[in-house]
């Protein structure tokens, strides 16, 4: 068994209070061990529904329609709060996106470290000091032993998501998921995290499950891409051939917004994409992207195409491989 | 730690100083008023040798300075009808008033907090409601009221505890929920909705992620970042606990300096009240003072979370 | 009041409910001496604790007085005099709130040293200055009672001020050169005034505390007029062998408090308006 995290046929579905939609449909994902994913896809595309089923935190009206969520060996789904709560202390470290608010303000760093570590078993001070330590130096902070003593408000942006990171990771856990952990930083320092995440990820074996709604940052750290739209996988595959050869007309028009440095050329211009944004709010059968896309029939409206698959690239478009 | 003790106890003479003045002036000039026969003079003290050295002329401010003399040196408050010396009165009374206050306070902490949080951590469920509820209603009753309904209940109908008398511990369990109730209600409102706020906030969601038990996140960090507002929200009680402990005291004829006063206000027995008054000022400022002593024990935590809210 | 805020409002059961009773305790108070209930003061001895009847809804005192017309009677007082201090606290409270938080600086900090220190001090102490300075008796406690209400309604005045002293649309009164009185009155006043509405209902419960309270010592009004508190002082000795003398009053008193509080909550969640503590 290879896979770590193993999601199969995944449909959530959620309310606003009058009604019903579905913000994951048939979602297939494996993430094999030591792999980095990162899902890829506008705000809204159901990839933090995705990151929250995982780790058993949907909001109250959430419900999983059908599908499986495996992590190594266990069914996550069928977890009892108390099991999901070890998973959680054990297996999963999560990175949220903000971390000027992800941190307790009335907490020091050690207090959140003897906080999180306490929940497997007791630790003596000098023991938390020193894992918490050990897991501050993996994560590229100079002299733990002052950061312990610090509360988060005297930390920076940067320092504050190091912090976040090395507890995510002080617990050895074997799936490490990162919701947009670099969108509210500055540009400088999205840059060492992602090296750090990087690099931490393959010392240690760890797979990881990234979440971001920019090209350039999953190329950055990413081995794997999926890329969402409207709650369902648009394009699956290696890095490089995802940027090489992007089939599905959505991963086409993302790679069209990426800035690019080579000035002068017209047509190298960014791109927006066409269209409104997409809303669960008004679906149809066919595919997500249809309204939008620059090629699409009107069978796209009608039917949701099947998944095809070159190699271990697949895409869900009527589209042929124009290669 | 000391300087801040001393620094506050030194603010707190001058107000003391200006609330005595108030009350002694205006004890002083109302028509039959028997403060007027105040001693001008002591018995030959300190005060009477400096006023005799700079032919101080008899007015009202020496008479005030005489008061405050009197109440430094002599702890005398000031004297009743018929010149009687209240001093030792006072502040027996004094004692058992702020025992009672202390109680309430005791029992507004104690109970109050730990129930918000409870009802918090249970948001939306029964047990929630049913604290909500109970609090609504206790913070709607006057404390007399209550005393009444207490008074009905526990020793008129089941006879299990007495209302008046003052033979132990039993005779205060009426009297301090009569003291605390509205506080203690207030208290469990504050904590709840701050700690209903606080769950919200992305830490708690990290420390969950984390797999933290709930009961930890609610007590250890959500009920940790309401401490500030919960803290002044009891400070801000103190005066209204002072009025129900003296509404208590007349109920349950606690002889305290809140019965004392009443009755004295009732006799216009003008000494007694600036007596009674004074020692309340002393009693509230040393509250005060012990609040913000509470408050500078817990702020070296605290201040972080203003800071970083911003 | 808008509509969506009126229709929250009669969404809320409790405080629709709270509406209810309120509005027939005070029209009960109000109505039922001029129905024949108006007699409260004339003894019949020998119809003491009289069987209730339809003369007699709340049976008869010890000295045969009919206790209806008394605690109606006494509702007038109660509910009139709180609220008149309530009136006079929220326009004192108002003026020096929007004082405090449109001025800023020096006079934002004076008016809030002030008001720490009076909301220190007991209001039974200020009721006691009140009353020796006006004169005994003569009813004047009902200032007390606003004077001591005054800071916690500028404490929340001010911060309702201070939400919406930068928004643009002043800035921008200011800039094409409106007069500040025409700002204070035209876009503050306005934006408040659901503020003022919801903390006046709940000065209004706790006015209605206090002025029982005083009429519990005897410290406002004087025999015999029938005030709530008052009655129950007057009551308290019976209590035993005739306690619904005493509840009957305490129950009208912590009745009004609740269903004024409650309709107090519900126009603020109709409104939108959160507690004081956080912004």
């Amino acid at each position: 068994m290879t896979d770590i995290l193993n999601i199969h046929d995944l449909t959530v579905s959620m309310t606003n209070g009058e009604q019903r939609f579905t913000v994951l449909q048939h979602v297939d994902l494996c993430i094999k061990r030591g792999e980095i994913r990162a899902i890829v896809g506008e705000s809204g595309c159901g990839k933090s529904t995705l990151a929250n089923s995982i780790i058993g935190f949907l909001p109250a009206g959430a419900v999983i329609e059908s599908g499986s969520i495996r992590l190594a060996d266990t069914g996550l789904l069928s977890c009892t709060a108390e099991e999901m709560r070890m998973i959680r202390a054990e297996k999963i470290g999560v990175v949220f996106q903000d971390p000027f608010s992800a941190l307790d303000p009335v907490c020091t760093v050690y207090q959140l470290f003897r906080a999180i570590l306490t929940v497997r078993k007791r630790y003596t001070r000098a023991e938390i000091t020193e894992k918490a330590a050990a897991a501050l130096h993996g994560a590229g902070i100079k002299d733990p032993g002052t950061i312990l003593t610090r509360y988060p408000h005297e930390l920076s942006g940067g320092l504050r998501q190091r912090v976040l990171i090395a507890m995510a990771l002080v617990n050895e856990p074997d799936l490490l998921i990162a919701d947009e952990p670099t969108t509210a930083l500055d540009v400088t320092i999205q840059k060492e995290i992602l090296t750090l995440l990087r690099r931490l990820a393959r010392e240690r074996g760890l797979s990881v499950l990234f979440i971001t709604h920019s090209l350039d940052v999953a190329a950055e750290i990413a081995d794997t891409i999926s890329v969402f739209y409207g709650g369902r996988i648009a394009e699956e595959g290696k890095i490089s051939d995802i940027f090489a050869y992007p089939i599905h007309p959505y991963t086409q028009a993302l790679l069209k917004t990426i800035p690019s440095l080579s000035f002068g050329k017209e047509e190298r211009r960014l791109m927006p994409i066409e269209g409104e944004l997409f809303s669960f709010l008004d679906q149809h059968e066919g595919c997500p992207f249809a309204p939008r896309c620059p090629y699409a029939r009107e069978i796209c409206y009608h039917t949701y195409p099947v998944t095809k698959a070159i190699g271990d690239h697949t895409y869900t478009c009527i589209m042929e491989n124009q290669l | 730690m000391f300087r801040f003790l001393l620094k506050r106890i030194l603010t707190a003479i001058p107000v003391f100083l200006g609330a005595l003045l108030a009350v002694f002036l205006l004890l002083t000039y109302i028509p039959g008023s028997r403060l007027g026969y105040l001693p001008i003079a002591g018995n030959g003290d300190l005060l009477d040798h400096l006023f005799t050295l700079f032919h101080v002329p008899a007015n009202v401010f020496t008479r005030y300075l005489r008061y405050i003399y009197d109440v430094i040196t002599k702890l005398h408050f000031a004297s009743g009808f018929h010149h009687r010396d209240l001093s030792l009165e006072v502040l027996t009374r004094a004692r058992l008033t702020l025992f009672l206050t202390f109680l309430a306070f005791l029992l507004i902490v104690l109970v109050g907090i730990p129930l918000g949080t409870y009802a918090a951590g249970k948001h939306g469920k029964w047990q929630d409601h049913l604290i909500s509820v109970i609090s609504l209603v206790l913070s709607s009753i006057p404390p007399f009221c209550l005393a009444i309904f207490l008074a009905i209940v526990f020793c008129v109908t089941l006879r299990l505890l007495p209302v008046f008398g003052m033979n132990g511990p039993k005779n205060f369990i009426l009297p301090t929920i009569t003291i605390g109730a509205s506080g203690l209600a207030r208290t469990i409102q504050t904590v709840r909705a701050n700690v209903i706020e606080a769950l919200h906030r992305p830490y708690i969601r990290t420390l969950r992620s984390h797999g933290v038990k709930e009961r930890k996140i609610l007590f250890g960090h959500a009920l940790k970042n309401s401490m500030i507002p919960t803290v002044s929200i009891i400070r801000e009680m103190t005066a209204e606990v002072f009025v129900s402990t003296f509404i208590a005291e007349w109920f349950y004829a606690i002889p305290g300096i809140g019965y004392y006063l009443i009755q004295a206000v009732n006799a216009r027995d003008y000494g007694v009240v600036l007596a009674c008054t004074a020692v309340t000022a002393v009693l509230i400022l040393v509250f005060g003072i012990i609040s913000d002593f509470l408050y500078y024990l817990l702020e070296p935590e605290l201040r972080h979370r203003e800071v970083s809210h911003e | 009041m808008n509509r969506r805020a009126l229709q929250r409002f009669l969404h809320d059961r409790a405080a629709v409910v709270s509406l209810i009773v309120f509005a027939l305790i005070l029209l009960a108070c109000l109505g039922m001496p001029v129905l024949g209930y108006s007699d409260y003061v004339s003894l019949d001895i020998g119809n003491h604790y009289a069987p209730v009847s339809l003369t007699h809804p709340f049976s008869t005192d010890n000295l045969g007085r009919d206790v209806f017309t008394r605690v109606m009677i006494g509702g007038r007082y109660t509910l009139g005099l709180s609220f008149l201090s309530t009136l006079i606290a929220i326009t004192c409270g108002t003026l020096l709130g929007i004082l405090a938080g449109y001025c800023g600086g020096k006079t934002d900090s004076i008016l809030m040293r002030i008001s720490e220190a009076i909301s220190a001090i007991p209001y039974i102490l200020l009721v006691i200055f009140f009353e020796v300075s006006l004169g005994w008796g003569k009813g004047w406690f009902f200032l007390a009672i606003a004077f001591a209400q005054i800071p916690a309604i500028l404490r929340t005045i001010r911060s309702a001020v201070l939400k919406i002293r930068f928004r643009e649309y002043i800035e921008a009164a200011r800039a094409i050169g409106k007069s500040t009185p025409y700002i204070l009155f035209h876009h503050v006043l306005h934006n408040i005034s659901t503020a003022i509405l919801v903390q006046a209902c709940s000065s209004y419960a706790s006015a209605i505390i206090s002025c029982s309270i005083l009429g519990y010592l005897e410290f406002g009004i004087s025999f015999p007029t029938p005030e709530w508190g008052r009655m129950v002082a007057d009551y308290f000795h019976l209590v035993q062998s005739h306690g619904f003398l005493v509840v009957i009053p305490c129950v009208f008193i912590s009745l009004s408090v609740l269903t004024v509080t409650l309709i107090g909550n519900g126009l603020r969640d109709a409104f939108d308006i959160r507690g004081g503590s956080h912004d």
